[in-house]
């Protein structure tokens, strides 16, 4: 019989979707708690391994081969060497993957990245370790690996000693291009933040200083001398590093307080003029509410003018359900083989909020045109999805994942 | 900041509106109810003008006392709050926020005197509902009792036929011989590109209904011809022809124009030919 609709907000045991369509779900062996490493390999035997990078031990990454989105098969998981450590990045060129190590406590190993071979994915082999530990230092949070000649990264440094605990990782440029000899090359910070710096100390954020340090550190090809860095409670940050050993603020845009901080991801869509900053929710309950993405006129690069946001449904309809809501990582245009590109469509993760897609075209009135948000994951310690990452490839497959439980979710987008 | 190439296709994705219209008691709430027992349709949402004496389904259909009622086959039933757009809007809202059930159609019900281009209109150039609706299909009930008669005398009932994509024709079982056939005549001179059926008791193919209207800005022509000429074949109607129908979609032009050729006469504005009553 018909029932009168209750009109109340919604449930997190209940799948919802728009133009998204779920093509399979893997459960990762029962180890879903994936961090917000994604990269695609084209294998040299034709396959799609996509590899994970766990958000907490004991699992370090998973690859999982995706050539037929219906049908995923986990083709290695490896173990971390304690509890204390985590990898949660990771990037792939080619044959080659970097994987992030950050401790939970600082002086512990191991605190920095490895370089892997994976020309045989089913075996990966170790090929160097870059040590970032230190009596300061927790290691490298997020890793940028795309031209397989340098990775960028947010890592501490046993010679950073900051202000704050909570600003021990900065942008560092390492080059690999001898893999077996990884070299530090360039690092910036920003000012103020370091012991011994001439700027005076920064002053921290009143109610949610989640500290200043670097999130994400994205170089395209399309300007190799520029970095754009997510600087978390330092807001978005461009630099100039056509001297990789002498970076330089190009700008700095700055936004909380009023607004409460975290910033992850700056992306530029090229040839648009503009950048899609991305906030990270890191309270639950909606207790840091607004957590945003945002679009930025970047035509003149040192003046960033905010010009909208993305239209994220109302809070009240996903905060209560366990976990957090608001926005984290953006499929980043990766520019490597097998990645989507796209300057007028972005997908994100808004964990609770699940993967949601939208329209910049015009940049003034985002539009929302699709999402997935699944059920709750079964024995998900949060009570309600939290989608952590997201990886788009060329076939216009969503890859998203969870980061406590579910797992890999494979989705169509019929946009 | 220049708009892209777009990598995404304007129509796809896009929630399916199918419009039912008709004259009093012509039938429109049996064959609404026909088609949501299918179960292909089993999660439309359907907007009536209110919940009628004859309701959707006694079975279906139990509380008419809420705006919003769920309907035992999963489907979505509000009425029109102020207006259609609104209703619209506030059922994608809800949508959206998990309130309601994921729809992926909508069924409009208009009322008997209802003219149905100023709903029309509504679908076609409110720019916040076409970013989420596109219009499907307009599905006219004509009686075959009273249909030929309210077509002389209502102008309602006229332009509902108009404006048809497809014509259900009902009561045939009960009609006068011959009214059929007489009918159908004048609703192929007033609309001879409108696909017709005859059904009783609302007994209608849900796909002679569904999925009519092109999903796709890169739908092929031969999929464009079931929507502009699904009767194309027949002799041109003599008489003037007039023009309704629009997206300002240049691909959809170009394949419309592939599509229907000469019959297309100008850029700038999807046209479709019909021939005015």
């Amino acid at each position: 019989m018909a029932q009168t609709l209750p009109g109340i907000a919604s449930r997190p045991d209940q799948t919802l979707a728009l133009n998204m369509k779920l093509l399979s779900h893997h459960e990762l062996q029962g180890f879903g708690g994936i961090g917000e490493g994604m990269g695609m390999q084209l294998a040299r035997d034709g396959r799609r391994i996509l590899w994970l990078a766990h958000e907490s031990a004991p699992k370090n990454f998973t690859a999982v081969d995706v050539t037929d989105p219906k049908n995923p098969r986990v083709v290695v998981q490896t173990e971390l060497p304690h509890a204390k450590v985590r990898s949660n990045s990771l990037d792939v060129v080619g044959d080659t993957m970097a994987v992030a190590y950050q401790t939970s406590a600082v002086n512990t190993k191991p605190a920095g990245f490895d370089l892997f071979d994976i020309s045989t994915p089913e075996k990966p082999k170790l090929i160097s370790h870059f040590d970032a530990s230190g009596a300061h230092s927790r290691g490298v949070h997020a890793v940028w690996f795309v031209d397989g000649e340098y990775v960028h990264m947010a890592s501490g440094a046993p010679d950073f000693q900051p202000h704050n605990p909570a600003d021990d990782q900065f942008y560092r440029i390492i080059d690999v291009r001898k893999p077996a000899k990884p070299e530090e090359v360039g690092r910036w910070w920003l000012p103020g933040t370091r012991v011994g710096d001439s700027a005076p100390p920064l002053a921290r954020h009143p109610k949610f200083d989640s500290g200043f340090r670097a999130h994400n550190t994205n170089v395209f090809p399309e300007r190799p001398d520029r970095a754009y860095i997510g600087y978390i409670s330092g807001g978005a940050v461009i630099l100039d590093i056509a001297d990789k050993s002498r970076p330089k603020l190009i700008s700095h845009w700055r936004y909380s307080p009023p607004y409460t901080g975290f910033t992850h991801t700056v992306l530029p869509l090229f040839g648009r003029g503009l950048l899609i900053v991305s906030d990270e929710c890191v309270q639950p309950d909606g207790k840091d509410w607004p957590k945003l993405v945002w679009v930025v006129d970047a035509r003149v690069e040192s003046n960033l003018v905010p010009i909208s946001t993305f239209p994220l449904p109302p809070v009240e309809a996903f905060a209560k359900n366990g976990g957090r809501f608001g926005a984290h990582n953006l499929h980043e245009n990766l520019p490597v083989p097998g990645s989507w590109k796209s300057d007028d469509v972005i997908v994100g993760t808004f964990f609770g909020g699940g993967v949601r897609a939208f329209d910049v075209s015009n940049p003034y009135q985002p539009q929302e045109i699709a999402y997935f948000v699944p059920p709750a994951p079964k024995l998900s310690r949060a009570g309600s999805i939290q989608l952590n990452d997201v990886y788009v490839d060329d076939r216009r497959l969503v890859f998203t994942v969870d980061r406590f439980a579910g797992g890999l979710y494979v989705l169509e987008m019929t946009i | 900041m220049a708009s892209p190439a777009p990598t995404r296709d304007s129509l796809a994705g896009k929630l399916p509106v199918t419009l039912i219209t008709g004259f009093l008691g012509s039938g429109k709430t049996t064959l609404l109810k026909r088609l949501l027992r299918d179960p292909g349709m089993n999660r439309a949402a359907v907007i009536v003008n209110e919940f009628g004496e004859v309701g959707i389904d006694h079975e279906l259909l139990a509380s008419s006392s809420e705006q919003m009622t769920l309907l035992s086959n999963g489907c979505l039933c509000c009425t029109v709050r102020t207006d259609l757009q609104e209703t619209l809007r506030e059922l994608f809202i809800k949508r959206r926020a998990g309130e309601v059930i994921g729809f992926d159609r909508v069924f409009v019900e208009t009322t008997g005197l209802a003219d149905p281009v100023p709903v029309l209109h509504t679908l076609q150039t409110d720019a916040m509902l076409g970013a989420q609706y596109r219009l499907d299909c307009v599905v006219t009930v004509v009686d075959a009792v009273n249909g030929l008669q309210n077509l002389d005398d209502m102008p309602e009932a006229a332009k509902q036929a108009a404006v048809a994509d497809r014509i259900v024709i009902t009561k045939s079982d009960i009609a006068k011989p011959g009214a059929v056939a007489a009918l159908e005549a004048r609703l192929e001179r007033m609309n001879p590109y409108a696909a017709r059926t005859v059904a009783v008791d609302g007994e209608v193919e849900v796909a002679f209904l569904r999925d009519v209207g092109p999903g796709s800005t890169r739908a092929t022509p031969k999929e464009l011809e079931r929507w502009l000429a699904p009767r194309a074949k027949r002799a041109p109607p003599k008489g003037r022809i007039s023009a309704s129908a629009f997206a300002p979609e240049r691909t959809t032009l170009r394949s419309a124009r592939s599509a229907c050729g000469s019959r297309i006469p100008s850029p700038g504005t999807r046209f479709r030919p019909r021939c005015r009553c």
